[in-house]
């Protein structure tokens, strides 16, 4: 518990994220206080210092707090990447595309409809350059979100392996390797 | 508790205290209307979003390996509209919780509901009525369709 007194304090020089953790600031320098009279009891070098310089932003996080109407602490911006909510991002992201796609075109052909034969010609009417990036465009996300669908199944399974670090991470890297083997060479049928 | 070995589920609770226990603290340990319906109880959605992903794999499957069947392109016409229902629905719950958006959390679930039963009517009428959603996609990246390769042999 005296490991609490090791506590950044927030100096004025901090520019930028002053105004919107001021009050969080304000209450950390109480708290800091507080706790800091029980480290007189622990060794010197572990009383609170500021150390390294806090890092700037890309973003004001008094503006976005202005307009939330209320606090608000960057997150995604300053977490590290990291593979596993990049990984969790991506499946989010290429699901929802993937099946924004399925669904516009089967809205499509309940509103405007097509025969098959006419939409294969006109797809085959384009040049080969742009069918290409079209399949990557299609192949890739598909093959992510099916492999990484598979990870998460293991996850259900409650694997010890696939659950540890080690495993998430092995795991990961190896839906990323597949999804660029199975991506790329289903867009490469021609 | 037992959980199954081989899937993993809700973590089971204790029901909530009855009202003879709130009067009757000693009967809190042993309090009644304990025992669940059963021990899947509160997962179901959980596991019906497994269920037709797990579903989806042999699916899919088929049709990248052995190319066209109708009774397939059925299934996955099927499948697939309800498993993006599933993920667009976790995605409204997520993005536009009931909470803070009232309204507009229910407008959305229903125009999610409305819009999976058009997408199911279309993918179904294009199953029957046209060449399939195998066949269609092999059309689209190859120019030609192993049904069509199929139907040439047999003439």
């Amino acid at each position: 518990m005296l490991g609490l007194a090791i506590r950044r304090t927030f100096t004025p020089s901090t520019a930028g994220l002053i105004t919107a953790s001021s009050v969080f600031a304000a209450s950390q320098r109480v708290a800091s206080s507080v706790v800091l009279q029980k480290a007189r009891l622990s060794t010197a070098k572990e009383s609170g210092v500021v150390g390294t310089p806090l890092p700037t932003l890309e973003i004001d996080a008094f503006k976005r707090s202005q307009a939330f109407k209320r606090p608000i602490s960057p997150h995604l911006f300053i977490y590290q990447p990291q593979l596993t909510w990049y990984l969790s991002m991506f499946h989010r992201i290429t699901g929802a595309a993937v099946g924004a796609a399925l669904y516009g075109g089967a809205i499509w052909y309940v509103f405007f409809p097509f025969t098959s034969a006419a939409a294969a010609a006109y797809v085959a009417s384009f040049p080969w350059i742009v069918k290409f990036v079209a399949k990557s465009a299609i192949a890739l996300p598909l093959a992510f979100h099916s492999f990484n669908g598979l990870r998460h199944l293991m996850w259900d399974t409650a694997s010890k392996y696939g659950l540890s670090l080690k495993g998430v991470y092995s795991t990961g890297y190896a839906v990323l390797g597949a999804t660029a083997v199975v991506g790329f060479g289903y867009a490469l049928l021609y | 508790m037992t959980r199954s070995r081989w899937i993993q589920t809700a973590v089971t609770r204790p029901a909530p205290l009855s009202s003879q226990a709130l009067l009757n603290p000693s009967s809190a340990t042993n309090p009644t209307g304990t025992e669940h319906k059963s021990k899947w109880h509160g997962s179901e959605h959980w596991m019906a979003e497994r269920f037709y992903s797990i579903l989806l794999i042999p699916s899919l499957a088929t049709s990248l390996i052995a190319g066209p069947v109708f009774v397939n392109d059925l299934v996955l016409g099927v499948l697939l509209p309800v498993h993006v229902h599933m993920g667009f629905d976790c995605m409204i719950q997520d993005y536009i919780p009931a909470r803070k958006y009232g309204i507009w959390h229910t407008v959305s679930t229903w125009t999610l509901r409305v819009v999976t039963g058009i997408v199911l009517y279309g993918l179904f009428t294009f199953n029957t009525m046209d060449v399939g959603i195998t066949a269609f996609v092999q059309k689209l990246w190859t120019g030609t369709s192993k049904r069509e390769l199929r139907l040439k042999v047999e003439d």
